[in-house]
């Protein structure tokens, strides 16, 4: 069956959705939170900025898609509700050979997915091997952004239903970490067989949610998977909504419209804490922003220009203007509160009379003229680790033309945007990325090796250097933790020196919504998990 | 005869009497006082702007509301409000003008040519224009800055091809009249040809009507570049425009309204500005407007 039954409430609360709706649409601002607290009880509506583009988990990588993947779809295995420890999940136990190469993983009996097939070995291998396979039938969009981060895979074992067996072609210390990232999702076979391209708007996977419909741009329903291997989620419907504009985001939250909102700006989120109503979350961010600088387009290619760009900006500016404080300046593009972070490097320092006379000095040596003209590419949207990209832009911009280098500004739609970046098409583009697993690999392997220069891969400045690709290939086969680190080490510094990347800097992670939804904490990773999710009785404040 | 017997006015020639009649109108002087105000400050800005354009943003100062050192307030850069929509003023003046007259050299001809030569190139080029009519200008916008890419330039075009048709029509209907006044019958019975008749005797006599439809729709031209970039379409948001700077400010709305007030004001006024000053000019060129004062 392609559509689940909705669940018998599911009929008045869509009803109230649509009025909910209407009257904002209509801007008479009727409560949302008044009539009906049962029924509203049972839905979670989460407002993002931007619907999904494809619900395959092989092919995105915005976070608006990863938000629905990771409640719609399991993976072998996961982390802990809040740490970034690897737990068991669909795998119930693994273990691996003494070499490394091979590894087993028991599968959890009884589980099954939304469209009722059951899960099984074969259902992982063909999961993975979407990945895995240069060309796989089950393969609808090649873009794969992910696929590098599985090619350590060299064959997929079934020896009986339930138990899978990887092996590997060199070891690999982030195939745990990999495993549990969301394009490894585990998915429907059947479900892929029958809907074919389709399954990209209409995912069945194992996951606390089931998908319900989808009308793109206006919402996408899920509801709650009875038979999910921890249990049903609390609430009934899990409902994304996608509002672009910030002030319509803090407006419905506060009427009650919608329950959970992220990406809004640090002084939005400061004045929605004092709300009685309203709670806004902080965590730690495994994340970074930063200035990806094409190196493929002259002048960009000379290190005394991208040295020149890194040293016209103030990092602890940008954290008061862009981040209220709510942020830190990066060195790296590994986040400090992630295992391998390193500063143990000099990086260039802020001073605009020093960039200045240095790009003047590679203007007369590589022959371009000043002011420097260059496009800087913008979304529009606010991400969660540049939650003010306006502002951003704006000091930008001054930033580089008192040393010079004029900026013209090149804004579009955040799913453009990236594919903008990801083709090489820019000049200077900014960018941010979120940790998806806890392993330093996941930043600098798949931001800056040159394995991921495509167009649809995620080295935006087209960063290539062999050595770096050396460090992170021996990085992602050493077993041994303090030998991997010393290798993050030399790869972070590198990055110091060959300056591809300016990072820019590491956000707290903030969430508002409304006070009674409990049972959702920020996870370190950014996964939005929303199984443990729900209201807390009506009266409570 | 009685001319003597009649009031001054009546003695004067035309264009004195229009004068007259301008001066006299409350609205000629506050509109073309607004407007005054505006191209000082958009000519003078470098020179008289509380701070400089290239002002470094400073990061204790953001979204501040207005104080005594900051008229209007600062912006999400903590830069001074007052004078980014002084030199907002610039691009605006600019762009009304530009649009507009882009409009004017693209519609005179196309209203010449149907109302001189009327039949069927009329009945053809005025059911174009009628089309055109038709589409929402909003969606002329959005084609153009589709083609073109979001830019200040691409909404002025926009701008421009939107107004084309006002002024089409405008002129064809100016063209019809004048063609068939004496002096225009008697040159074609002269045998002038009709480039002659059109350059030399119409277009003349559409100075006055061109000069009251541009003014008035330079106010239009204003609002739609603001709505525009507002949209998005100007693509560019650090720059000091009117529109980009609502569409900031409407991100900060929930925290600080007053990044609005300047760039929200700054529209209404000069819009004001332009439709009185318009007004006036039509009272004043438009001849029937005689009767009321006699």
């Amino acid at each position: 069956m392609l559509v689940p039954p909705l669940p018998p409430q599911a009929g008045v609360v869509l009803v109230l959705l649509a009025g909910a709706l209407l009257s904002t649409g209509g801007g008479c601002g009727g409560s949302g939170s008044g009539g009906g607290s049962s029924a509203s009880d049972s839905v979670l509506i989460y407002a993002q900025p931007e619907d999904p583009k494809t619900l395959d988990p092989i092919n995105t990588d915005i976070a608006e898609a990863v938000h629905v993947l990771t409640n719609v779809f399991d993976t072998l295995v996961t982390y802990d509700d809040e740490t970034t420890e690897i737990v068991p999940a669909l795998a119930e136990s693994w273990e691996h050979s003494e070499d490394g190469l091979t590894w087993t993983f028991r599968l959890r009996p009884g589980v099954t997915f939304h469209d009722g097939t059951p899960l099984t070995s074969e259902a992982v291998k063909v999961s993975l091997e979407r990945l895995t396979q240069e060309k796989h039938p089950l393969v609808f969009d090649t873009a794969r952004p992910y696929r590098s981060a599985y090619a350590m895979i060299d064959q997929i074992e079934t020896p009986d239903e339930s138990t899978v067996v990887l092996k590997l072609k060199a070891p690999s210390a982030i195939l745990l970490a990999n495993l549990a990232m969301f394009p490894a999702s585990i998915v429907s076979p059947t479900a892929l067989t029958k809907l074919g391209e389709k399954s990209a708007e209409h995912p069945v996977g194992t996951g606390a949610f089931k998908f319900v419909e989808w009308s793109r741009d206006e919402k996408l329903v899920t509801a709650a998977f009875d038979e999910h291997w921890r249990g049903r989620p609390k609430i009934d419907q899990l409902i994304f909504v996608p509002v672009r504009e910030n002030a319509t985001r803090v407006q419905r939250l506060s009427r009650g419209e919608i329950h959970l909102a992220d990406s809004l700006t640090p002084v939005e989120l400061d004045s929605l804490a004092k709300r009685s109503e309203l709670a806004v979350q902080e965590a730690v961010g495994m994340n970074v922003a930063y200035l990806a600088m094409q190196t493929e387009k002259p002048p960009l290619d000379k290190l005394d220009v991208r040295r020149a760009i890194y040293m016209a900006i103030d990092k602890r500016a940008l954290v008061k203007l862009g981040y209220a404080g709510h942020a830190q300046p990066a060195v790296s593009m590994v986040p400090p509160a992630m295992w391998g972070y390193s500063d143990a490097f000099e990086v260039p320092p802020y001073d605009p009379p020093a960039a200045k006379a240095l790009l003047e000095q590679a203007a007369r040596q590589h022959g371009f003229s000043l002011p420097l003209k260059l496009r800087l590419s913008v979304m529009n949207q606010a991400r969660p680790y540049l939650p003010q990209p306006q502002a951003i832009q704006g000091y930008l911009k001054e930033a580089l033309a008192q040393i010079g280098v004029e900026v013209s500004i090149d804004a579009r739609d955040v799913n453009q945007h990236f594919e903008h970046l990801m083709a090489g098409r820019h000049e200077l583009g900014l960018a941010g990325w979120f940790s998806d697993n806890s392993d330093p690999d996941n930043f600098l392997y798949s931001l800056l090796d040159s394995d991921n220069i495509s167009e649809a891969g995620n080295n935006l400045s087209r960063y290539r250097s062999e050595r770096f690709h050396e460090l992170m290939l021996a990085g992602q086969k050493e077993l041994d933790t303090a030998k991997r680190l010393e290798l993050y080490r030399e790869a972070q510094a590198l990055v110091a020196q060959d300056l591809p990347v300016v990072p820019l800097v590491h956000t707290s992670q903030r969430a508002a919504h409304v006070k009674r939804l409990q049972g959702f904490t920020l996870h370190p990773t950014g996964l939005v998990r929303l199984h443990q999710a729900h209201f807390a009785e009506a009266g409570a404040p | 005869m009685d001319t003597t017997a009649n009031s001054d006015a009546d003695s004067r020639p035309p264009a004195s009497r229009s004068w007259q009649r301008f001066r006299r109108s409350p609205s000629a002087w506050i509109g073309g006082g607004i407007v005054a105000v505006f191209v000082v400050i958009a000519w003078l800005a470098p020179w008289i702007t509380p701070y400089s354009i290239r002002q470094t943003s400073s990061a204790d100062r953001i979204a501040e509301p207005p104080s005594r050192e900051h008229l209007l307030g600062t912006d999400q850069l903590g830069k001074d409000v007052l004078t980014r929509v002084m030199y907002g003023s610039r691009l605006s003046l600019l762009a009304g003008v530009i649009s507009i007259s882009l409009a004017i050299a693209l519609g005179t001809p196309i209203g010449a040519v149907a109302g001189y030569f009327g039949g069927r190139v009329d009945s053809l080029l005025m059911r174009g224009i009628d089309v055109a009519l038709a589409f929402p200008s909003v969606l002329i916008a959005l084609l153009v800055a589709a083609s073109l890419g979001a830019s200040w330039w691409a909404v002025v075009i926009a701008v421009g091809l939107i107004n084309v048709p006002v002024f089409a029509r405008q002129v064809r209907a100016t063209v019809l009249t004048v063609a068939q006044l004496d002096h225009v019958l008697a040159s074609r019975a002269f045998g002038a040809t009709w480039w002659h008749i059109v350059w030399r005797q119409i277009l003349p006599s559409l100075t006055s009507p061109l000069t009251v439809l541009a003014s008035l729709s330079l106010g239009t031209a204003i609002l739609e570049v603001a709505g525009l970039s507002f949209l998005g379409l100007g693509g560019d948001l650090t720059v000091a425009e009117w529109g980009a700077m609502l569409t900031i400010a409407k991100t900060y709305w929930s925290s600080n309204v007053w990044l609005a007030l300047g760039p929200g004001l700054a529209i209404s006024l000069s819009v004001l500005g332009f439709n009185l000053l318009g007004d006036a000019l039509r009272d004043a060129l438009d001849p029937r407007s005689d009767a009321s004062l006699l």
